[in-house]
């Protein structure tokens, strides 16, 4: 798996505040008021927790690993490479998209 | 050219593959200045997959580029269904000309006159009907793949326009046509837009 170096500097040190699992939408916010929203095919390992920290995220085709500080991780299955994942900042703004 | 030749050079995209796909964004997203660079790169795996799907094994160095139908700065994805091998080398209709087009609809969209909706629809419909009824219902007349005399013959009455200095070139002049980046306008079409004559003069 490759670190997707972009999605990482965008949520990197963010603390998960919440963990919601919506049907086919994964929306994890954090302390700073961002949120990160993933459209998943599946969710292949327990949730993460409140209070970690995000060190970095990882893909490989439809995978997405996401790995805290505290060495918990998070594998999903997305729908689509090209159009799964929106982060935005407490505005609303767009951080990130893939 | 050798590669071009004996490859196929899809001018339109294939609508079973490539219908077009859009991030959920909305105008004010993508009318922020820097919206782009918030959008993730196509990985190389994915361009390649693109290619292989519409059946170009092999081409030359600036033949292709794998484009966003729907383009990131009308909301496109990175999707595969929004991504197909456009070609650089076709007459008249290229990636360069669907730029222009993709720039003004991004204005139209950004200064509200258009709906973000139906410029999407319209460019994923039919990108080449859209640039008739958005930009200029005469095709653009192009210097990509000419040869620079047959192009300065055929643009004889325009002027070529250096999109990234500003400034514009006149027909016989060192740089007419030569610039990495640029178009072919009339000269009044030129100043109204706000382009220089390079040197003061554009010879």
């Amino acid at each position: 798996m490759a670190v997707n170096l972009k999605l990482t500097h965008a949520v990197k040190d963010r603390v998960v505040q919440s963990f919601q699992l919506n049907g086919p939408e994964l929306i994890i916010s954090f302390v700073d008021g961002s949120t990160l929203t993933v459209k998943i095919v599946e969710c292949n390992s327990p949730p993460l927790h409140e209070g970690v920290r995000i060190r970095q995220i990882s893909e490989d085709q439809v995978e997405l690993l996401f790995e805290c500080e505290d060495d918990s991780t998070l594998d999903v299955t997305i729908i689509d490479p090209g159009n799964s994942v929106i982060v935005r900042d407490k505005n609303g703004q767009v951080e990130y998209l893939g | 050219m050798v590669a071009l030749a004996q490859q196929p050079t899809p001018i339109v995209p294939d609508q079973q593959l490539t219908p077009g796909n859009t991030f959920d964004v909305t105008a004010e997203d993508l009318c922020v200045p820097g919206y782009t660079k918030k959008v993730r790169n196509v990985p190389a795996e994915m361009k390649r997959e693109v290619y292989e799907e519409y059946g170009v094994t092999s081409h030359g160095s600036g033949d292709y580029e794998v484009d966003h139908l729907i383009p990131l700065e009308l909301g496109g994805s990175n999707s595969i269904k929004n991504l197909w091998p456009e070609s650089h080398r076709t007459l008249p209709w290229n990636a360069q000309v669907k730029d222009r087009l993709e720039g003004k609809l991004h204005e139209l969209v950004c200064s509200g006159q258009l709906d973000l909706k139906t410029a999407q629809e319209a460019i994923a419909a039919d990108w080449i009907g859209a640039y008739k009824f958005y930009v200029s219902a005469n095709p653009p007349v192009s210097r990509v793949a000419l040869p620079t005399a047959a192009a300065t013959l055929l643009n004889s009455d325009q002027v070529w326009v250096n999109t990234k200095s500003g400034k514009y070139w006149k027909p016989g002049s060192r740089y007419y046509g030569k610039t990495k980046q640029g178009e072919y306008l009339s000269e009044e079409e030129a100043t109204q837009k706000g382009y220089l004559p390079a040197n003061g003069t554009g010879e």
